[in-house]
């Protein structure tokens, strides 16, 4: 027999939320779409290649970083990088970085280098990242930018679950509708079937009083500790159930798994951890990979939109908009954030 | 002197806008670029792609306009609206059923009421009415007389491989402050056997329904469903939509058996043989008997189980067919009246 090795069996999924409707199509590996576009983008993005960095974490990718001083200041995004810094300039030469401080909301994270010849980036005056436009996001090996794609959306602030910080590579409970329970703790309202949770035995309208240890006073206080926890770990869960206090043990699972909507998106390439509780976001159909965020967003007039913080869904990378990223920074400049990243 | 000065600059004007007009010709382009609508390859020039640029977004703002978000039942999905009477185009599998009740949530978050009309199950294919006017504060033109913004239809069989198309639709949901977002891709192919568009025009959960659009602002397509690579986005195409126009209007199930025999096929033959009849069903009625092989339908010559298949699907409850079985070497006539298929009560 004949091998086919481009031609694979693979899912296609009807695109409802919350229902099943799952079909079958033989389909083939991606084609080259609009990279076939990337070349004309390489005299919009060369004035911002030299304000381009690769940060890495313990010498491994992390992110790219966008430099906006001379002196060394450099932006990225903040969760999930640990270890060792540094950052590699468009000319190869690699500096330490130190961590300056972090602005949670954001993800932003503020680096500096020891050196003071960098081109920093100005951003647009104000927020024109108009629906239709075209955007490229430089990187640092090549002068045709990384990807391509137009804005989907204006700027915009993030509403209900999309405006809760939290990492969704985190190991997953299972619960859902939270509320905080008068000093108590948090009162869950939903415990999804076939999760972690539910087969723990945890039940509707059980307080949440301690997770690994750690007293939980609030809904942000549960999603900061779950945020320390992958897949597959096991932790103690402390519940109040009406007048007994209980002990149980939950091996956490993944979102993935029992999540259509999150299964969808993780269809056609990896996601941010990191992908929501931004203050506000611009978004694009641009297809990044979550470790070429950090760096600028630039139009075909070459302004700079802003800072890309998320790979954040299969149709949907988001940018901090310019306006949003410029007073964060100042602050961060002026000390005013700890540089612990948590 | 003043008069002077002016009869001075009336012959220099003419001077300039000629050197002007000799610059243009020499040095740069004499004309803007327009983008082709219908053109199926890359812009080869910055010129050429910021026409694209203008040409996406000249017809982006109606489009965005006429895209909605659809709730029904515990689903969300999106759809499009097509008439300035209220008709809105979506994916079966997002409306279910006719005679759903649905929310319609326009572009700027407003809902209005509608109710789900026919759908074609096959090829995913359905059709809602709004039943609400447009709200009061309507921006758009005719929303004072009670017209809906609707969206032209193309054609998509002239679609050609490579042409640039538009995907609006509610991924994830209607969300506070999001218009529809916007992807932009190409076209890549019709494919006949599940009569489906494919683009590179990224979709996800919450965009069943939703529209595609040619860059003349014309309605191609509607959101189905994915694969797993990026660039598997599958599309109902809207030639498809106007073959079922009329029975979608008349909210009818196409696709979908409605009428029902009430006899169970051998799956081990290729003729329809009879292998079971439940008691007190219409072919119980009419005496069919298990071992009974279905030759006709109507006069119809039946040589398949598909072909029974296919011709149950035309028929409607309530309706009498005659239907001829062989039964030991002999040709009996059997008069049925078909039942109404038991629809389940599930979502």
């Amino acid at each position: 027999m004949t091998t086919r090795p481009f031609q694979l069996f693979t899912v296609t999924m009807g695109l409802l939320i919350a229902t099943a409707n799952v079909g079958f199509a033989l389909t083939a590996p991606p084609d080259k779409g609009k990279e076939r576009l990337l070349t004309l983008f390489v005299d919009v993005v060369s004035p911002v290649l030299d304000s381009v960095v690769r940060v890495q974490s313990d010498g491994k990718d992390a992110y790219l970083g966008t430099i906006v001083s001379e002196n060394g200041y450099i932006l990225t995004k903040g969760s999930e990088l640990r270890g060792e810094l540094s950052c590699v300039l468009r000319d190869g030469t690699s500096y330490d970085a130190k961590r300056v401080g972090y602005h949670k909301p954001s993800d932003l994270v503020l680096l500096k280098i020891d050196t003071d010849s960098l081109k920093p980036i100005s951003f647009a005056k104000e927020d024109i990242g108009i629906v239709g436009n075209w955007v490229a996001v430089p990187g640092i090996k090549s002068s045709e930018p990384i990807a391509v794609g137009v804005v989907s959306a204006p700027a915009r602030k993030l509403y209900g679950e999309q405006a809760l910080i939290m990492n969704v590579n985190k190991g997953y409970l299972g619960i859902s509708n939270l509320m905080n329970a008068e000093d108590e703790g948090v009162i869950i309202k939903d415990v999804r079937p076939d999760t972690a949770a539910s087969r723990a035995g945890i039940k509707v309208n059980d307080i949440i009083s301690e997770v690994a240890g750690q007293t939980i006073r609030d809904r942000e206080a549960l999603f900061e500790v779950l945020d320390g926890f992958k897949p597959n770990e096991t932790i103690t869960v402390r519940v109040k159930r009406g007048a007994n206090e209980l002990s149980l043990k939950v091996k956490l699972g993944e979102l993935a798994e029992f999540d259509r909507g999150a299964f969808q998106n993780n269809m056609g390439g990896a996601l941010s951890g990191r992908r929501t509780g931004f203050p506000a976001v611009i978004q694009h159909d641009t297809i990044l990979k979550p470790t070429d965020c950090g760096g600028p967003l630039v139009d075909l007039e070459g302004h700079v939109l802003g800072i890309n913080i998320a790979r954040a869904g299969r149709v949907e990378s988001w940018t901090i908009p310019g306006s949003v990223v410029k007073p964060i920074l100042k602050d961060l400049i002026a000390g005013k954030y700890s540089n612990i990243i948590k | 002197m003043a008069l002077m000065r002016l009869s001075r600059l009336a012959v220099l004007i003419p001077i300039v806008l000629m050197s002007g007009g000799l610059n243009c010709s020499l040095r740069a382009e004499p004309t803007k670029v327009i983008w082709d609508a219908t053109r199926n390859t890359s812009p080869e020039t910055i010129e050429e792609l910021k026409a694209l640029q203008e040409q996406i977004k000249a017809i982006t703002t109606p489009a965005i306009r006429s895209t909605v978000g659809l709730l029904v039942g515990m689903g969300a999905g999106s759809g499009v609206i097509v008439s300035e009477d209220g008709l809105v185009l979506t994916a079966a599998h997002v409306i279910g059923k006719p005679g759903q009740r649905v929310w319609v949530i326009l572009s700027d978050g407003t809902r209005v009421k509608a109710k789900s009309l026919g759908t074609n199950a096959k090829i995913d294919s359905g059709m809602v009415r709004i039943i609400d006017p447009p709200p009061q504060d309507a921006k758009w033109p005719g929303a004072k007389d009670g017209k809906w913004p609707a969206v032209e239809l193309g054609k998509s069989a002239e679609l050609k491989k490579g042409q640039w198309v538009l995907s609006l639709g509610h991924h994830g949901g209607p969300k506070q402050e999001r218009p529809p977002p916007l992807r932009v891709g190409r076209f890549e192919n019709f494919n006949r056997s599940d009569v489906t568009l494919r683009s590179d025009c990224t979709l996800v959960g919450g965009d069943s329904g939703g529209p595609l659009f040619d860059l003349n602002g014309k309605l191609i397509g509607i959101h189905s469903k994915i694969g797993l690579f990026i660039n598997y986005n599958m599309h109902v195409p809207i030639d498809a939509f106007q073959e079922d126009w009329e029975k979608l209007l008349k909210s009818e199930e196409i696709g979908k058996a409605t009428a029902e025999l009430g006899a169970t096929l051998d799956l081990d033959e290729e003729t329809p043989t009879v292998s079971d009849v439940t008691k007190d069903s219409p072919a119980d009625k009419a005496g069919m008997v298990e071992g009974d092989i279905i030759t006709k339908f109507n006069g119809e010559k039946v040589h398949t189980r598909d072909d029974l298949k296919d011709l149950l699907l035309q028929s409607k409850p309530n309706d009498r067919v005659i239907l001829e079985v062989q039964r030991d070497g002999k040709a009996v006539k059997l008069t049925v009246k078909l039942g109404r298929k038991a629809t389940k009560s599930k979502e």
